[in-house]
């Protein structure tokens, strides 16, 4: 390590060489140190500096916190997306489970309550309701013997 | 509390988390602000305003890329160099008068008071480093981050300053 190279380590990581310097250049250092007298010149210099840096402090400002926290805070408006998942999400609280829970069951309880008020085009007060079931059966029946009629007859054209 | 609880706090609207943050890194930034700009009715612009951002911007704060101080100290550095760059806009002379008041506040003997002059003479990006680094504690990674320049631009910018400041005293002492 040359001198330039050790100026530059002492501006770019400062004197306390205990701190942040890497071992490796930390020993380089001691070993220059040892040997030049510029070296240590340098350093006593750059540490001069640093004390006399340390001396400039910056002044408190009296009731600069309270005016800080005097200031007026715009409302925070969140997204109402935001809020929902903030809601749902149960976080470090297992008794917030029931949300996610509850929102998982919504769809199913919603489905239940749709078919108990709507008919969807059904009119259960038709006394044919009564006979859908059988309608369904002769109607699956019909397709049946359908289909089998066509594969018979192109049987017997074979 | 920790700050990453109290910043989830505040993105809840929490106002005592919010007092919390501004009582646990007013003082750090008032003392950068002061640094970079040198008058005390800077600083408390500067100083509402940052905080007023930490309110507003909770949200955008990722603990795991940057440190909360980190993150408040990038704020507070825009802050500052936006306010440089109106005041440079304003008449030199106003400038002037506005930069000797601190001196006279610190200085505490000639030495000092030649050095705190040579530090305001600093360029603004050589300034931050100094104060970043030297004063505010943060390694040469964070200042680069809060500075938004490499680590190597940094490295130099630090160079520069000090090699500036050495010229200072060394040209006092001749």
């Amino acid at each position: 390590m040359n001198l330039e190279e050790f100026t530059h380590l002492l501006d770019v990581r400062g004197c306390d060489r205990g701190a942040t310097w890497p071992a490796r250049e930390r020993e380089q250092v001691e070993a220059l140190l040892r040997e030049s007298a510029e070296a240590r010149e340098l350093l006593q210099t750059q540490q001069r500096m640093e004390n006399l840096l340390n001396k400039i402090a910056a002044p408190e400002i009296p009731g600069l916190e309270a005016r800080v926290l005097r200031q007026p805070l715009p409302a925070r408006t969140r997204a109402l997306a935001d809020r929902i998942i903030d809601w749902l999400t149960p976080g470090n609280s297992p008794l917030a489970w029931w949300r996610p829970t509850f929102a998982a069951c919504l769809p199913l309880v919603f489905g239940i309550a749709l078919s108990g008020w709507f008919s969807f085009g059904v009119d259960t007060q038709d006394p044919g309701y009564a006979y859908w079931d059988q309608e369904l059966y002769l109607l699956s029946l019909y397709e049946y013997a359908e289909v089998n009629s066509e594969i018979g007859a192109e049987t017997a054209n074979e | 509390m920790t700050d990453e609880e109290l910043m989830t706090a505040i993105c809840a609207g929490d106002n005592s988390a919010y007092e919390a943050i501004v009582r646990r890194h007013l003082k750090p930034v008032s003392h950068y602000a002061w640094r970079m700009l040198g008058n005390q009715r800077d600083v408390e612009d500067i100083a509402q305003d940052t905080f007023l951002r930490v309110w507003i911007k909770a949200a955008s704060w990722q603990p795991a890329k940057a440190r909360l101080s980190t993150w408040i100290h990038r704020i507070a550095h825009n802050l500052c160099v936006d306010h440089l760059r109106k005041r440079r806009e304003e008449s030199a002379e106003e400038e002037a008068v506005q930069d000797a008041g601190p001196l006279d506040e610190v200085a505490v003997d000639s030495e000092v008071a030649r050095l705190r002059e040579a530090l305001g003479l600093l360029p603004q990006s050589q300034r931050s480093a100094i104060s970043l680094c030297h004063y505010q504690g943060f390694s040469n990674k964070e200042a680069a981050a809060i500075m938004d320049v490499s680590v190597q631009a940094l490295e130099s910018l630090l160079a520069r300053a000090k090699r500036s400041l050495r010229k200072t005293l060394q040209t006092q002492e001749a």
